[in-house]
């Protein structure tokens, strides 16, 4: 199983979870097997500057690199149909603790997979766009 | 005036001025009923957003003799075609494409902008044409020589320059049918819309009130037509409840002469709650003195031109 965090540079296990998804600097890609991180990796986030659909495009990245989870503070209501159509778990609403802190506490079974965003996806949704923190409130 | 020539093009006269609620609709449309008593006249309502030149003048909608539905293009994929190689998600500038682990790419309607990047660039001929509603557009004749044309995006679609970029190419076929005077309503701001509204136009009023707000958006809008080189005047509405030396100042920095003030006067109120435009019902208004006056210059400054 591969699981993405946003975070902050440069990345790796001890940089801090950046609350953003579509935005975001880097992604630490952890591969776990077994329960035990097995493999982590830094990959660039080429969406972090796109001029709009930027988390439609980080999902499209996440996608790439065969994914599972991405475990976050906040996405946008794009990204998360995105994250659907493409069977990818989200985990909202963490902040404020390192990528090692936010996979363990995932696979300890301590972090609640998230629902859709309050104002949900449909026509105009977009004036919503990278906006809105904390949508379902803090979970770490 | 050689603009009475069938073949020869209409004056085109922008009303504009970057604050909202200065007043842009209720000159616009009080000037080009002033206009149409001496020309064939075509009022434009390019504040696609929240067209309200119909609702100013008092007519119903029933009156409306022309309407158009105005659509974008969408893709639409051929699942049977599509060999999922990514072109057309990379070819997407608006990022409005996402390609699944399974199946073809999926379409985000509301960010795609219709620019076809995702057809051209298909290998397999997997795209389709689909379409979108963006807006519709509308004719109502308000007097025996006055017509209006304006335009409504449906709410939550982004690009109004876009549903003003159609607008424009439906005035280009009406106001060939002889109109001598095009009086263009812009929406406030200086953004898309108001440009592709202001574009190759004769002269733009910058309708402006003595606040701070409208000074400020007054210096946006200079800013943006003389970019443009748009021939320009400005109107001081409301001109005796604030400081007009200050709008003179910009008017001085600029080299934009100021063409007239509009005194606050309480019939406009009126004339907005009955629907009643200020120049039929409000003759004797000090408003429609001040429009008046303002006509006459205009109408000068039209004339030598064409002499």
């Amino acid at each position: 199983m591969k699981i993405a965090v946003p975070s902050t540079p440069p990345g790796g296990l001890k940089a801090l979870v950046d609350p953003r998804v579509g935005r975001c600097q880097v992604f630490t890609i952890v591969e776990v097997e077994n329960g035990k991180i097995k493999d982590v990796k830094v990959v660039q986030n080429t969406a972090a500057y796109a001029f709009g659909g930027a988390g439609i495009q980080a999902v499209q990245l996440l996608i790439n690199h065969g994914v599972n989870v991405i475990i976050g503070g906040n996405i946008g209501p794009n990204a998360y149909m995105a994250m659907q159509q493409a069977g990818i778990q989200f985990i909202g609403g963490v902040m404020n603790i390192t990528v090692e802190e936010a996979v363990k506490l995932y696979l300890e079974g301590k972090l609640r997979p998230t629902g859709m965003p309050p104002w949900g996806p449909g026509p105009g949704m977009g004036r919503g766009m990278g906006r809105g923190y904390g949508r379902w409130g803090r979970q770490f | 005036m050689a603009a009475g020539d069938a073949n020869s093009k209409p004056i085109q006269i922008a009303v504009t001025g970057g604050k909202g609620g200065t007043g842009k609709t209720t000159v616009a449309l009080n000037l080009s009923l002033l206009f149409s008593r001496d020309f064939k006249t075509l009022i434009l309502d390019y504040d696609v957003e929240n067209p309200n030149a119909l609702i100013l003048s008092g007519i119903e909608q029933d009156k409306i003799t022309f309407s158009r539905k105005v659509y974008q293009f969408i893709p639409v994929f051929k699942g049977d075609k599509c060999v999922r190689c990514g072109a057309c998600v990379n070819a997407c500038n608006s990022n409005a494409l996402l390609l699944p682990r399974e199946g073809p790419p999926t379409l985000f309607e509301n960010l795609c902008e219709g620019c076809r990047a995702c057809k051209l660039v298909c290998p397999t001929d997997a795209i389709e044409d689909g379409r979108k509603l963006i807006g519709e557009m509308h004719r109502v004749p308000l007097t025996d020589s006055l017509e209006l044309l304006y335009a409504e995006i449906v709410p939550g679609f982004e690009k109004s320059g876009y549903m003003a970029m159609h607008l424009r190419r439906l005035e280009k076929t009406v106001s060939r049918e002889g109109f001598e005077i095009l009086v263009v309503d812009t929406a406030p701001g200086a953004h898309c819309d108001v440009l592709r509204a202001l574009m190759g136009r004769n002269m733009a009023l910058l309708v402006t009130e003595p606040t701070p707000f409208g000074e400020h958006d007054l210096r946006l809008i200079i800013d943006l037509v003389k970019l443009i080189g748009l021939e320009s005047y400005i109107v001081i509405n409301r001109s005796n409840i604030g400081d007009t030396s200050r709008i003179y100042n910009i008017a001085d920095e600029s080299g934009i002469e100021v063409i007239g003030e509009i005194p606050f006067d309480e019939e406009v109120f009126k004339s907005h709650v009955h629907s009643k435009p200020m120049v039929l019902h409000y003759p004797d208004s000090s408003f429609t003195r001040a429009l008046t006056e303002i006509y006459g210059k205009l109408k000068k400054i039209i004339g030598d031109r064409l002499k």
